[in-house]
């Protein structure tokens, strides 16, 4: 009840302030941005306050086009104030260059006029993109799809050279993608794609495309000019009448029309990939090829050991580049070190950017040793074209007196034994920890299979399954036959009922015909047990009044002859010939049923 | 009759001897791991696989000795392997998920009904659908004594279980064909053709899955989980069912 009132309160409220709201309207006009290319679209915005349906009338500018995108009115309440507004959307979009004024709107409001102040609109052409930038897009199939490929200036072999490809699909075709971009030339590399591509959309003269956008990185593996282009398969779904439209009306095209699928590979124009050769002036001599920019850090475990035991050195390199030829900085040559050869452990790639760890095993040869000497790497850096050497800090340790053994060859021998194995087992024997967080080893092998293979091979199985399948045709095709093949006991027992039937009462009416009223009695009362006998599942004699009265058959002109040839049998009472005819034809519209 | 029990004896001592044997390789194999010698516990794992056979905490630990060792190729493969006997082990899928991510491997987001699907392995969907068969039989089975009590009740049953047999069938189908078959296990260029001088067409990272479609000599044609195609050596993969 409450409830009722309140919400009354309400909607009264809320009516009376659209007619008591009474201040003067205003208007006022807004763009998303003072400046668009040729291509793209502004969002105009008018606000009228004061009334929920003003009369706009927009102003006609030679070289924009003002397309209606609806209007959505509000109503405010403030400190018990209430206030009205509407607010019209338009998209502009120009069709050449040049510097506009939009002229002030006008909005009619009961009758008085009102205006906005104009606005100024820069358009600027849809130059390509800064110089030294490559764009590419096909012109094939340019209509449903085209490619579009951006990467900047010349680059040397090696340098991971970022790359834009933009697949654009017109929103006009339902398109499918098939694979990501593929690359194909000679003397390029393609990084693989370790992103998922972002979508957008973008409008390109009158139509509307569905962009999709992967960020990868080429490299060159040898110098000079090579053609490169990319590659994307895509499907295209297109409607077909299948049959004729028997409404003759386009709703229903879609309940006559399949769709087909239609391949499309879509290819980017060729570009041509130019890959400069790394200078040779400068070029450090433990450069070994690293094209990018990083840093180097070093790390040694233990740091405080016995003459002859070994220490693991730990040396990141991180930052930007090609890590492929990043290789392991070279350990210092040093006559107070014996060091082995190092490996690489893995390349990660971390949120930001990548590093190659490489390990390796030194082993002081003296006491005193104060610090393990820092680490240089040099690499060349492609955005300064010059070659940069990236030094570690020391890593201070202390190097006693061995108490254990006099040969310190001999004793990292057992350590190191797995170096002196093939190439391929040399990652392998390092002893460090590469994943932290991973759950420890299960202690318990649990059960063992002959086999990884899925159980629906397997002949017991499949066995199973054909016996299940035997059951059911089997079981379904026999209830199938007792159905309908008159099998069935319930037919049998309607079929026998029915010929009982025939019989009886050709004898009963002959019975009453002739006025044996005892012989009718008997039949009667005969065929009365052996019809509700065989539908009941009982002995003949079993039938009595009270058996059909139980089975809710009272008031029946059978229950009744029951009755009369149980006082028949003990009276001698029968039935005149009347009383058989009423029976007789009661009974049989009956047992008919 | 004395024979007899010594033949028996012996055998029983050798089963015994031999079955002790293979399980202190296993327990060897965890003692190299805690001690971060992950090759010599890979080796150690791999001589006890071959004298008992296939299990998911095997190759789970073996997976976990190669994520270590760097191998991702291998380490993928045996958490496969791992996952396809035991697809609902919550270590493996916990340790597998970060290996991948920490790898830098392509993690792909499930949609809800590829994730409804992996609930349960394609040997157990496939039990389900052998279960839901024999619901099937037994309800045509019975059928006249379901039909007496009440006719609607055992259509409705019969239909249900044919409707559940059905779904978990294609279930178990659909678990076991996107399940991926092949792994690559070294970094390897893909070439437009499988010929030594072919164009590269880029590169396929060890640890990334791939399906396999024809074959030509030492090269076989593959499509990684991008949908990236191309010609690789065969000797880069390695199936996830060992035949």
């Amino acid at each position: 009840m409450h409830l009722r009132i309140f919400l009354t309160l309400i909607i009264w409220l809320m009516a009376t302030a659209t007619c008591f709201a009474s201040d003067e309207p205003t208007i006022t006009v807004k763009l998303n941005t003072n400046s668009i290319s040729v291509e793209k679209a502004v969002l105009l915005t008018i606000t009228v306050t004061g009334s929920r349906s003003p009369e706009l009338i927009m102003p006609q500018v030679p070289g924009l086009t003002f397309y209606n995108r609806g209007t959505s009115t509000m109503i405010n309440m403030i400190n018990g104030d209430f206030s009205k507004s509407s607010s019209t959307k338009y998209v502009i979009e120009a069709s050449q260059k040049g510097t506009y004024t939009i002229p002030p709107i006008t909005a009619k409001v009961k009758g008085k006029v009102y205006e906005s102040d104009p606005l100024n609109l820069v358009v600027t052409d849809n130059k390509p993109k800064a110089a030294g930038k490559t764009v590419s897009h096909s012109s094939k199939n340019d209509e449903v799809a085209f490619i579009e490929v951006q990467f900047e200036g010349d680059h040397y072999i090696g340098e991971q050279v970022p790359i834009t490809i933009k697949g654009f699909f017109s929103e006009r075709y339902k398109v499918s993608l098939e694979s990501v971009p593929a690359l194909t030339g000679d003397g390029v590399i393609m990084a693989p794609f370790n992103q998922q591509p972002t979508q957008s959309r973008a409008r390109i003269g009158k139509q509307t495309y569905d962009v999709v956008d992967w960020k990868t990185s080429l490299s060159a593996i040898k110098e000079g000019e090579h053609k490169i282009q990319l590659t994307l398969n895509a499907a295209v779904y297109t409607s077909e009448q299948t049959t004729n439209n028997p409404f003759n009306d386009p709703v229903f095209d879609s309940f006559f029309s399949s769709t087909k699928k239609t391949p499309l590979t879509v290819h980017s124009k060729a570009l041509v990939f130019k890959a400069l050769p790394l200078p040779k002036d400068g070029q450090p001599a433990n450069f070994t090829g690293a094209v990018g920019k990083f840093n180097i850090q070093l790390e040694a475990d233990p740091i405080i050991v016995d003459v002859g035991e070994p220490i693991t050195t730990t040396t990141t390199v991180t930052g930007e580049g090609g890590f492929d030829s990043v290789h392991a900085p070279v350990f210092p040559e040093n006559d107070n070190w014996k060091t082995y050869k190092p490996a690489s452990l893995d390349v990660e790639k971390q949120a930001r950017g990548k590093k190659k760890i490489f390990q390796q095993v030194i082993v002081p040869k003296k006491t005193g040793i104060e610090e393990v000497p820092p680490i240089t790497f040099s690499y060349f850096n492609p955005a300064k074209k010059v070659y940069e050497t990236s030094k570690s800090m020391p890593v201070a340790i202390h190097v006693k007196e061995s108490t254990k053994v006099s040969n310190p060859t001999q004793a990292v021998a057992e350590v190191n034994l797995e170096q002196n194995k093939p190439e391929k087992a040399e990652n392998r024997t390092l002893k460090t920890r590469l994943y932290t967080n991973l759950i420890p080893q299960h202690l318990d092998a649990g059960n063992f299979y002959d086999q990884i293979e899925p159980v629906f091979k397997k002949a017991w199985f499949i066995a199973l399954v054909m016996i299940c399948f035997l059951l059911i045709i089997v079981f379904s095709t026999y209830h199938f036959y007792t159905h309908f093949k008159g099998n069935n006991p319930e037919k049998e027992i309607t079929r026998k009922q029915k010929i009982l039937l025939n019989n009886s009462f050709q004898q009963l009416e002959e019975y009453c015909k002739n006025d044996r009223a005892y012989d009718f009695t008997v039949l009667a009362r005969d065929t009365i047990q052996e019809f509700y006998g065989l539908a009941l599942s009982l002995p003949q004699q079993a039938v009595t009044a009270t058996t059909l009265e139980s089975n809710k058959l009272n008031n029946t002109v059978a229950k009744k002859i029951l009755e009369s040839a149980d006082k028949a049998a003990f009276s001698g009472q029968r039935p005149d010939k009347q009383q058989m005819e009423s029976w007789l034809k009661g009974l049989q519209e009956e047992l008919a049923k | 009759m004395i024979f007899n029990r010594v033949f028996f004896i012996i055998a029983f001592s050798i089963f015994i001897a031999g079955s002790a044997f293979a399980n202190s390789l296993f327990d060897q194999a965890n003692e190299a791991f805690s001690k971060n010698n992950y090759l010599e516990a890979v080796n150690l794992y791999e001589q006890f696989s071959l004298k008992k056979g296939h299990s998911a905490s095997l190759y789970f630990n073996i997976a976990n000795s190669y994520a270590q060792l760097g191998e991702n190729g291998k380490a993928v493969l045996n958490y496969e392997r791992a996952l396809r006997l035991s697809p609902n082990n919550a270590d493996i899928i916990k340790n597998f998920s970060y290996f991948k991510e920490e790898a830098g491997l392509f993690l792909d987001e499930q949609s809800i009904l590829d994730k409804l699907l992996n609930l349960l392995s394609p040997n157990q969907w496939s039990y389900l659908t052998l279960a839901f068969l024999v619901a099937t039989s037994l309800t045509i089975i019975f059928w006249k004594k379901l039909a007496t009590g009440s006719t609607p009740r055992a259509v409705v049953s019969l239909f249900i279980f044919c409707l559940l047999t059905s779904a978990s069938g294609l279930a178990a189908a659909q678990t076991y064909l996107s399940a991926p078959t092949y792994v690559v296990i070294k970094d390897v260029k893909m070439m437009v053709s499988p010929f030594e001088d072919a164009k590269p067409k880029g590169l396929i990272k060890s640890g990334k899955t791939a399906s396999v479609g024809k074959k030509y000599k030492t090269y076989v044609h593959i499509e990684d989980e991008t949908g990236q195609q191309g010609w690789v050596k065969s000797n880069n993969l390695e199936a996830v069912i060992l035949k």
